[in-house]
């Protein structure tokens, strides 16, 4: 096993560039003179996949050339991001970007990028959590969800969709803000936390609208409040957790980002394709269908935006590392 | 209900959707043949092209990649031993002797029969039954997961009877190797020796090409002058009596699939194994097992096409995947505006129906294209050798990148291999590495799931009623043998 | 039991190594996941031991022209992964088709020895790239 590991260490290093892919051909044109690649680091169809590859439909249109979206998946997310970082800034390699993404290196060894490993381009959209309890746990309201928690402190089970996932993080700011403990109970996907809290198994879940929406129908969930600052057109009945009292708002945003050192113009080529697709009805129609919340940032707010994302994920990995 | 049916059968009978049908299972059946290649990556390679189609349409074609390719992975295991997917092990187990004995063509004249038959049924009670079978998918929580998991862990060592240690010892030292990348609660980085690529684990698909092609391409290349080696399957048949004489494996191994199918957590691959014991526990030829044996075919081929329609009850009834594929099945749906939930059964019920009947129907048709494809799959024994290996090579490496396209993937997959030779030679058996894989991270998470819910008191988990009948079925299927050996050797000692 | 140290034997200490080193990286995971891997960690140790005593040995057959053959192949398999990595994907998988057909003994004077190669590679990369999306690995030397 030793052996095996140095081999991959050697392996790795002499392969990175490869994964880059890409070549530098000078374009005579404007940007983009030929094919795009965009690098999805989840695997084929999950939300990452889905949302991706339904903006590159529009913005084919948009930028005129064709765009092969790319999964390169394992590690964790962190191979495919690795290809990003060091691809060619030529603007033609992009990639699918997360909320939580930006602060890796500060939470594996052996992540070879950070936040200044990429260009942020422009965020495309943005999910909120719901909050959701099972029919039988006697609760109906945030308020009595936070009685519940004062009364049992530390003993409420909060199912999340793995370890450092925007779920875990939703957690640590809600206790934040209520001065309230959960316990907490990990899943590998949110959609088993969802169906643990179903099932009687978990007592509060925290899915994306999306992965909820079958189980609220089936009326074996009841949602409590959502995490966005506005309402959602699909739950309007239900509120925000700000009109609950608590003063959290929380989204995993998903953007396009490029690696670190991209040319202005091509920045400005893709952050408006996107601001043009993201006005399109079509995209808009079919976004909504896919449970796919249109969020749209241009490059001018976004880069700073990305900034203070990161200041303030990577404050909260402190302080739960200290927690633990 | 009725109506909703004329309306399905309606909707899946134009003749463009019975050709899509047909085209996906063609396509199922190549990704699961080829070594390397899986249902799941087929389902997930052409998830794109499924995004122009129309949504029955592209229902139906996906429908037709995840069946054939569950079914198609068993040519290659008959034929030259290697599964194509990790659901034809067992049958690998079996074919490959049967073969030997010059039964090719009736191995695979009833592994074809075995698959439409449980994929039919399976797709029977996805129709009819979905909303009372969703119900298992709820109530099956952590702690019943954690014994699905030991009951699916305890078949290593019916796998290794005769050879316990050596079974013992792969199964423990795969539940480590299982253990690699980030622990299921905080997210540690466990074994990965700084390596960021291996902060998800080693990639389970991967490992079990490599695993189970490699050390068969060594075997090929170190018998190449065996002479009479056997280059004809024989006429493909499958005898009345090959269903009549086994219709409770039929229908035992089917209902194993399509409740395995049903449970989130567990596939196409578990519910082979699983059936596959089982139908050893209660065979009346044991000693068959290992050396041929068409009961052990039937069970495993049924249970694993029997998961196809199982795995998507739950999902079309609470979006909960009930397999890998399902759950890639699940993006194409929602990319098509078809959220799964009450709603597609009523708003949607045209699509929904159409998918549901031609469900039925790509598994009547899957027995004839798969017949079709076996008279012709059958010509690969004549290809020579050194061929034959040069080409599983080359097809397991551009598999094994595929699946994540990433290098890393395909240098796991050739350690795996050489690591199999290795075992192979000093005969240790191969398929507790597969178990373990499959069920190692299940069987963490659920524990430390149970544990969370129970405050660390495991033994509350008595208090839930399917964990009893699990504990139960795990006695009795340890003790039973015991018991029956005694009952014999009291009347032979009698007579 | 011989003197020598048997093939089995051998395999079950290189086991044990890596299983020692998987041991000695324990400590630094946290409490909470730290029990379930330490659990079989300590089973395979104590079973890799009892098959060194106990457990019965296939009689190996002796170091022959085919074993030479695989330990080739195996080498020029492991040559075709850095290969890949510096020439792309189709000009590796040519050569290493080729000298795998080689290794093997392949008459090479029947057309199959140079057309199969030559065919699956293209086919392969037509199918992967243009049918199904995948980017197969390029060359950096290019």
């Amino acid at each position: 096993m030793r052996r095996f590991l140095i081999l991959l260490m050697v392996f790795i290093t002499a392969l990175t560039p490869v994964m880059a892919g890409g070549s530098s051909e000078s374009s005579d044109g404007a940007y983009p003179s030929k094919m795009l690649t965009m690098i999805v680091p989840n695997a084929a169809g999950g939300g990452a996949d889905i949302s991706t590859r339904l903006l590159c439909k529009y913005l084919e249109g948009e930028l005129g050339q064709n765009i092969v979206v790319q999964n390169i998946t394992g590690g964790s997310l962190t191979i495919g991001l690795t290809s990003l970082s060091e691809a060619d800034p030529d603007g033609y390699t992009l990639g699918y970007f997360a909320s939580t993404n930006s602060n890796d290196n500060k939470l594996f060894q052996g992540v070879v990028y950070n936040a200044d490993s990429f260009t942020p381009i422009a965020m495309y959209a943005s999910d909120p959590h719901i909050i959701v309890v099972g029919k039988d746990s006697g609760i109906e309201s945030m308020d009595q969800l936070l009685e519940k928690l004062k009364a049992n402190p530390g003993n409420v089970t909060f199912g999340i969709g793995g370890a450092w996932s925007s779920h875990d993080f939703l957690r640590q700011k809600f206790e934040d803000a209520t001065g309230t403990e959960f316990l907490r109970m990990v899943f590998q996907t949110g959609t088993a936390a969802v169906t643990a809290v179903a099932g009687g198994n978990c007592d509060v879940g925290v899915p994306f609208v999306s992965e909820a929406v079958a189980q609220i129908e089936a009326g074996n969930i009841i949602p409590i409040a959502i995490s966005s600052e506005e309402r959602s057109p699909l739950f309007p009945d239900v509120p925000t957790l700000k009109e609950c009292g608590i003063d959290v708002v929380h989204e995993m945003w998903r953007s396009i980002n490029g690696p670190a050192g991209l040319p202005e113009d091509v920045i400005k080529t893709v952050s408006d394709a996107i601001g043009r697709a993201s006005a399109n009805s079509d995209y808009l129609a079919e976004a909504e269908a896919s449970g796919m919340n249109v969020s749209y940032m241009p490059y001018e707010e976004f880069k700073d935006f990305y900034w203070t994302n990161h200041e303030e994920y990577s404050a909260m990995i402190d302080a739960m590392n200290s927690g633990n | 209900m009725l109506e909703n049916i004329l309306l399905g059968i309606q909707g899946a009978c134009t003749v463009m959707n019975l050709l899509y049908m047909v085209a996906g299972l063609v396509i199922g059946i190549i990704f699961g043949a080829l070594p390397g290649f899986s249902a799941t990556m087929g389902v997930a390679v052409f998830v794109p092209f499924s995004y122009v189609m129309e949504p029955g349409a592209a229902l139906l074609f996906l429908s037709g990649i995840y069946c054939g390719g569950v079914y198609g992975g068993s040519i290659p295991a008959v034929l030259i031993g290697i599964p194509g997917t990790s659901a034809s092990v067992p049958t690998a187990f079996e074919g490959r002797a049967l073969v030997r004995k010059g039964e090719g063509g009736h191995a695979l004249g009833i592994v074809t029969f075995a698959s439409a038959f449980g994929g039919f049924w399976s797709s029977v009670s996805l129709l009819f039954f979905s909303p009372l079978l969703a119900l298992i998918a709820l109530r099956v929580g952590p702690p019943e997961t954690m014994m699905i998991a030991i009951f699916g862990l305890s078949v290593v060592c019916m796998l290794s009877e005769g050879n316990m240690l050596k079974g013992l010892f792969v199964g423990c030292i795969t539940l480590v190797i299982a253990s690699v990348g980030q622990d299921p609660v905080l997210g540690f980085p466990r074994f990965t020796f700084g390596q960021h690529e291996l902060l998800g684990g080693f990639e389970v698909v991967s490992v079990l090409i490599g695993l189970f092609s490699i050390p068969e391409v060594f075997k090929m290349i170190k018998n190449l002058d065996d002479k009479d080696e056997v280059s004809k399957i024989a006429n493909m048949r499958v005898d009345l009596k090959d269903f009549t004489g086994h219709i409770g494996n039929y229908i035992r191994s089917t209902i194993i699939g399509i409740i395995i199918g049903v449970i989130p957590a567990a596939g196409p691959d578990i519910a082979a194994f699983l059936s596959y014991n089982e139908a050893r526990k209660v065979s009346k030829h044991k000693e068959e097992f290992g050396n041929g044996s068409i009961e052990g075919i039937i069970a495993s081929e049924a249970a694993n096409n029997g998961v196809t329609g199982g795995s998507l009850i739950p999902l079309l009834t609470l979006s909960i995947p009930g397999s890998a594929p399902a759950a890639i099945f699940l993006g194409a749906m929602i990319i098509h505006g078809l959220r799964p939930g009450p709603q597609l059964f009523t708003v949607h019920a045209e699509t929904t129906y159409t998918l549901l009947i031609g469900f039925a129907i790509i598994n009547v048709l899957l027995f004839f294209v798969g017949w079709i494809f076996c008279r012709f799959a059958g010509k690969i024994l004549k290809i020579p050798k050194q061929i034959l290996a040069t080409l599983i090579m080359g097809l397991c490496t551009v598999g094994a990148f595929a699946i994540s396209q990433n290098i890393t993937d395909v240098i796991v997959m050739y350690i795996a291999g050489i690591f199999g030779y290795f075992l192979d030679k000093y005969d240790f058996p191969l398929s507790p590495i597969a178990l373990g894989l499959l069920l190692g991270p299940m069987l963490e998470e659920a524990i430390m799931q149970t544990g969370t819910m129970f405050r660390n008191n495991y033994f509350m988990i008595f208090t839930r009623p399917i964990v009893d009948v699990f504990v139960f079925l795990i006695l009795i299927s340890f003790l039973w043998p015991v018991f029956i050996k005694r009952v014999k050797k009291r009347a032979e000692a009698e007579q | 039991m011989t003197k020598k140290l048997s093939g089995q034997k051998g395999f079950l200490l290189i086991m044990d190594v890596a299983l020692l080193a998987f041991l000695s990286q324990v400590p630094s995971i946290p409490v909470e996941s730290r029990t379930y891997p330490l659990i079989f960690i300590i089973a395979s140790l104590i079973l890799s031991v009892l098959i060194m005593f106990k457990g019965k040995e296939k009689d190996q057959q002796e170091f022959d022209h085919s074993s030479v053959l695989i330990i080739i192949f195996a080498a020029a398999t492991f040559l075709y992964l850095m290969l890949m990595s510096r020439l792309g994907y189709v000009p590796s998988t040519l050569i290493y088709l080729y000298a795998a057909e080689f290794i093997l003994h392949f008459n090479y004077k029947k057309p199959v020895f140079w057309l199969f190669p030559a065919i699956l590679t293209a086919f392969m990369y037509f199918v992967f790239t243009y049918g199904l999306s995948v980017i197969l690995p390029r060359g950096s030397w290019f």
